[in-house]
């Protein structure tokens, strides 16, 4: 089973997700370079519904809601995975503000007509060459409001 | 073999893991020091109402702690 974090987020602001990655046996796992040959996926969902609102990827995904019809291509990068030499975070998300404000996929749950402030996610990452996947971690993001909306 | 991830973006609970060391930031009373009902917790309270830096470890079997870590305030 996934570890869990939860995360706050303060409307408006860049929110970066630094995580580092380990292996091995219990106790003593060491930090994987996942610098290549790994990729990752992080969906950030309406918890009620599961609807997907938004995905965080570190590399391209040529159809990310294979449930609706035609494909939906991604190449918008916001995962970053590196080698986490000297035990430095190997995964990085940059969760860029523009989600919280006016016209953000984000902004539009936090202001519809039922409010949404707190999502869902989870993230996944993939061994590319063996084709295996696991779900890393889990967990909620509960969003502020914010008095400042700075675009 | 086991996988761990260490968060090291400041979160408000976080899951603890055997022999896990992570650190979580958690808001309430000012008053220290907070300790959880397994291993010891260290913490440094700062301002009114934050208490921050709370480092939870444990020696129980796998993944005792799925989920929340429950931490009392007394």
């Amino acid at each position: 089973m996934a570890q869990s974090a939860n995360f706050i987020w303060g409307q408006g602001e860049d929110l970066t997700v630094e995580l580092i990655y380990k292996e091995g046996a219990p106790g003593s796992e060491i930090v994987v370079d996942l610098s290549s040959g790994y990729q990752l996926r992080m969906d950030i969902v309406v918890p009620a519904t599961k609807e997907r609102v938004y995905t965080f990827n570190s590399a391209s995904i040529s159809d990310i809601d294979p449930v609706a019809d035609g494909a939906q291509p991604d190449s918008t990068l916001e995962g970053e995975l590196s080698s986490g030499v000297g035990d430095t975070p190997n995964i990085v998300i940059s969760v860029p503000r523009a989600l919280t404000l006016p016209g953000g996929a984000v902004y539009s749950k936090m202001t519809g007509g039922t409010p949404v402030l707190v999502f869902g996610y989870d993230i996944f990452l993939r061994h590319v060459s063996s084709d295996r996947q696991a779900k890393i971690l889990t967990g909620t993001i509960a969003t502020e409001e914010s008095s400042t909306l700075w675009l | 073999m086991a996988i761990k991830v260490e968060v090291v973006t400041p979160v408000s609970v976080v899951s603890a893991v055997e022999g896990a060391s992570t650190a979580i930031s958690v808001v309430g009373p000012t008053q220290s020091p907070i300790t959880t009902n397994r291993e010891a917790a260290v913490v440094n309270v700062v301002g009114a109402n934050m208490v921050q830096n709370v480092v939870v470890s444990t020696t129980e079997p796998s993944n005792p702690y799925e989920g929340l870590v429950w931490i009392d305030i007394s």
